[in-house]
């Protein structure tokens, strides 16, 4: 079963030179893009910067309006976790109040909301202590950690995971990967992982879809994809990886 | 005799409990000719590191102590009107960040030709503007007149990037330093710099000192690598040897980090 189908999703941005003055052009972020995810799979989008991964990503969170085509999905439980900790955490919440207020949106009661969010921390192995603290007094890992505590509260079925990683250390993106797919197996989530590493989408994704200029130009199983990629692009992209292994 | 030679660096910064050393008894020697990496993650000391060879350590941070000879001569005593004969010009830096490089209110021509005026006084603008286009053309700038003519707004990343390495090499150093120099560029592009950086070290037989967390990057520039945590260099040597059989724990988990992932 699907738990998400894009279907031909068009976004297309004006360009405007000058204030007040009418579109000189337009920027094709989406330019038909039809993928759909499998309920309890990852689907890895790899691209390079620009080429419309976040804006697809947008779509399906339903933060923007596609001008045509339509997402199906299967559920209203939707999450999101970005690239950069240090943004997505306001600074002036402590970390209590950053993770309980998805919470309090949900009308939980407050006997409930405290255990959730202690269950959380150990979820995300954090210490009980981190509740009383702001974001700036954690590491990015740390920070990554409660974003995705944040996340995971709401008890979502599909999170898109845009660039988790691409901010950390190589030895922290691998404990927070870990973790990704620790929580998604014991949770049975959907994920739309999003990033430009295609070292990590690898480590992550059962199905890969491979962004250019707006377009999918190839995908399939992970696997096949980066054994045989069929697309120039995807060659040039895969040829253009720099591994330690020969 | 090594083009430059670190020895016992200490860089510290004031902290909340008195000063931090963030660069701890560093020490390595860079032969004429060589590609030497340093390798670490974030907050290991590398860029400053780095940075201290030109003394250029931002305050309230300060080199405490060490000694930097660069073809015999010391650095930390040098005074500041012969250190800006020796920054841009024997010794010249590529940063991470191309964007932030610029000046956004100047072309990036009379960028070019700022940087060779300084040093070569007698060199008129005309014959300033022949040798930046001469470099342009050297980095594989398609059209090197018209972007000599643009604003850095108006380039792409890895423009930007292949005009910093041309400002670079324009007045023929003897040493580049390149601190994360395609850490911002996409995959394809970053493959075509470093290419253009393999290609110019061969032509103009350029020593540099290459900065990177990435062990990937590491291994197709250098050929001796150190890898740094906490301030200290853990681990010292060839980059293949360091990445086959790692002799430190540190050393060890990161390689054993950069395989899971690759």
């Amino acid at each position: 079963m699907n738990m998400v189908k894009c279907i031909d999703i068009k976004k297309h941005f004006p360009i405007r030179r000058g204030y007040l003055k009418g579109a000189a052009g337009f920027l094709k972020a989406l330019d038909g893009v039809s993928i759909e995810i499998e309920k309890g799979k990852t689907l890895g989008l790899v691209g390079e910067s620009g080429c419309g991964k976040t804006t697809l990503g947008k779509i399906i969170l339903g933060i923007i309006k596609p001008d045509s085509g339509r997402v199906e999905l299967e559920t209203n439980k939707l999450q999101v976790i970005f690239q950069d900790p240090h943004n997505s955490l306001d600074p002036k919440m402590r970390v209590k109040d950053i993770l309980s207020e998805g919470l309090i949106l949900n009308k939980e009661s407050k006997e409930r909301i405290g255990g959730k969010i202690k269950d959380a921390l150990d979820l995300v192995r954090l210490p009980q202590n981190a509740l009383a603290r702001y974001p700036h007094q954690f590491s990015g890992g740390e920070r990554q950690r409660i974003a995705i505590a944040r996340a995971v509260l709401t008890e979502p079925e599909l999170v898109v995971c845009d660039e988790p990683v691409s901010s950390l250390d190589i030895t922290i993106q691998l404990q927070i990967l870990e973790l990704l797919k620790d929580i998604q197996k014991r949770f049975s989530m959907t994920y739309l992982f999003i990033s430009h590493d295609l070292r990590v989408v690898r480590h992550m994704a059962e199905d890969i879809a491979v962004m250019q200029h707006g377009r999918i130009v190839e995908k399939g199983p992970t696997r096949k994809v980066y054994s045989e990629p069929s697309h120039p692009y995807t060659k040039i992209l895969l040829s253009s990886v720099l591994g330690i292994i020969k | 005799m090594s083009l430059l030679k670190i020895e016992n660096l200490e860089v510290c910064f004031p902290g909340p409990d008195g000063l931090l050393k963030v660069v701890d008894g560093v020490s390595f020697e860079i032969a004429e000719g060589e590609v030497f990496g340093i390798v670490g993650e974030s907050g290991s000391g590398k860029t400053l590191t780095a940075l201290s060879v030109l003394k250029l350590v931002p305050y309230p941070g300060r080199i405490a102590s060490g000694q930097i000879s660069f073809k015999g001569e010391d650095i930390l005593s040098m005074s500041e009107e012969s250190l800006r004969n020796i920054r841009g010009s024997k010794i010249s830096m590529v940063f991470q960040e191309p964007a932030a490089s610029f000046d956004p209110v100047f072309t990036v021509g009379s960028q070019l030709v700022e940087a060779i005026r300084i040093h070569r006084p007698q060199a008129n603008a005309r014959r300033a503007r022949d040798i930046a286009l001469e470099y342009l053309e050297k980095t594989h700038i398609q059209d090197p007149e018209r972007v000599f003519g643009e604003y850095p707004h108006r380039l792409s990343g890895g423009m930007k990037q292949r005009i910093m390495i041309a400002m670079a090499l324009v007045n023929s150093p003897d040493l580049i330093i390149l601190d994360e120099p395609t850490t911002a560029l996409d995959v394809t592009i970053q493959a075509q710099v470093l290419d253009l950086l393999c290609e110019i070290r061969e032509a103009e037989k350029l020593s540099m000192l290459f900065i990177s967390h990435d062990f990937g990057v590491i291994k197709k520039m250098c050929g001796r690598v150190a890898v740094m945590n906490k301030g200290k260099i853990v681990e010292t040597g060839a980059t293949s040897r360091i990445i086959d059989s790692p002799k430190e724990a540190y050393t060890i988990s990161l390689i054993e980090s950069v395989k899971a992932l690759s």
